[in-house]
């Protein structure tokens, strides 16, 4: 995403200039928004001005006559509120964010400079990544994946679904939804996140959602398509076989305290740590760390009470789709089991073990209940 | 009355320096806009150029994926 000068982020000219004026929105008056103050300086114009009037979302778009029924959801929605990472602060922490000032501003400046609004993901490139115009103050229906979606679900998202991971690991590959030239229409994210899940999709984990696309959405035939189909599906989540390698977090955004190690790039499968939200037995699992201490950094002296009763290797669905990957890869006539039942109980191996937990200083207790067994898959029995 | 040289040439001098001081008086600050609205800024590339300010709050987030 290319960085944007000051005065690019607040001109409206142009053709983008030309619609947006035209539009009803650009027949508003500015003010009417933005507040602020007629004429003088700068300065004195600027008086009182509101940046983004979608914080206030019921006041501003959904003003009467306007988007009143989707800001109703919209304003809960996980979106909004963060209301999944404030979810896992409280849990952790035994305190819900709200009820602790200093845990509330932490997470206030640490966390939700990701919230988003109406017009972070409509009129302009989110907060958190400066600001500015993405058409020249045009309200866009659609967001740009580019300069919204992966503006924020970027290092990890953005960069598995592109394909960027390459330096890293040679081969890799972009996700098979991204492809241009896919008979899907390809590429964007809401081909599969609708505007539905953006607005309506509350809850405290993003599984949570109901809105959420499933694989299994689209490719609703498949089950008995193949021999491993049969054995496995609805046993195995799909990115069991079908993910290639992703970012692991090592580093927290608090200023002090947490962790400050480099992301790396691995795969793991485990046992499914939300068995109430999806009904697989395994799956892959991102690590996602957080320190015992993370906190204190906010001035909260609370600490983690909590902090062994929540993996760090977390449910993921990363967005680097191959049909074949390192598990399905049947080149020189090996089947697929084979390189997945006989993965290695090493750090390098397919398989979240002990060996894993190992490395691990202090979330070794977290992680447990996911763990597979050591041996080979024909071993572990039910 | 009879006006002398001296007074046409001082009523001319004024009137020079009046239009003058008026003429200055608009291009002392094309910033300052009596009057003006929000969209004669913001439709200007050059007055942007010219007060936009850096923002400090950029920074690549790492995003939840």
């Amino acid at each position: 995403m290319p960085p944007l000068e000051a005065w690019e982020k607040v001109l409206i000219s142009g053709d983008e200039g030309d619609a947006f004026f035209a539009s009803s929105h650009g027949a508003l008056d500015c003010m009417d928004c933005h507040g602020g103050a007629e004429g003088g300086s700068k300065e004195a114009a600027h008086e009182g001005l509101i940046r983004d009037p979608s914080e206030n979302p019921r006041e501003s778009c959904g003003g009467e006559g306007c988007h009143e029924a989707i800001v109703e959801n919209a304003r809960g929605s996980i979106h909004f509120l963060l209301s999944g990472m404030r979810a896992k602060v409280s849990a952790r922490t035994a305190c819900p964010v709200e009820n602790d000032p200093n845990l509330a501003a932490g997470f206030e400046t640490s966390c939700n400079k990701c919230h988003t609004t109406c017009g972070q993901c409509h009129v302009s490139r989110p907060l958190c990544v400066g600001g500015g115009f993405v058409a020249g103050h045009s309200f866009e229906a659609t967001p740009s994946m580019i300069n919204q979606c992966t503006a924020c679900h970027g290092s990890r998202v953005g960069d598995e679904y592109r394909g960027k991971h390459k330096d890293e690991i040679p081969g890799y590959q972009f996700d098979i939804h991204y492809r241009k030239n896919s008979s899907l229409g390809g590429k964007h994210c809401v081909n599969c996140h609708s505007g539905d899940e953006m607005h309506n999709g509350m809850g405290d984990d993003r599984y949570a959602v109901a809105e959420m696309p499933r694989c299994e959405d689209c490719h609703s035939n498949v089950a008995a398509s193949n021999a491993y189909h049969t054995e496995h599906w609805g046993e195995l989540g799909c990115h069991v076989c079908h993910s290639q390698d992703y970012r692991n977090c090592n580093a927290c955004h608090p200023p002090d305290g947490g962790l400050e190690s480099p992301s790396y790039l691995t795969f793991k499968i485990g046992k499914n740590p939300l068995p109430h939200l999806r009904d697989y037995e395994y799956v892959v699992l991102r690590h996602v760390p957080i320190a015992r201490d993370t906190y204190d950094g906010w001035g909260y002296t609370g600490g983690t009470p909590n902090y062994d009763d929540y993996p760090t290797w977390k449910y993921t669905s990363p967005h680097n789709i191959q049909r074949w990957t390192a598990r399905t890869d049947t080149t020189g006539g090996q089947s697929c089991w084979e390189a997945c039942h006989n993965s290695p109980a090493t750090t390098e191996g397919f398989f979240l073990r002990q060996i894993d937990l190992d490395q691990l200083s202090d979330e070794a207790a977290a992680n447990e209940p996911y763990i597979v067994p050591d041996g080979p898959v024909g071993e572990w029995g039910d | 009355m009879h006006r002398s040289r001296t007074d046409q040439l001082l009523g001319s001098l004024f009137l020079a320096l009046a239009v003058f001081a008026v003429g200055c008086s608009e291009l002392a600050d094309p910033l300052e806009r009596p009057g003006g609205n929000c969209v004669s800024c913001h439709t200007d590339q050059a007055i942007l150029e010219t007060v936009a300010e850096p923002d400090t709050t950029s920074e690549e987030p790492e995003g939840e994926g």
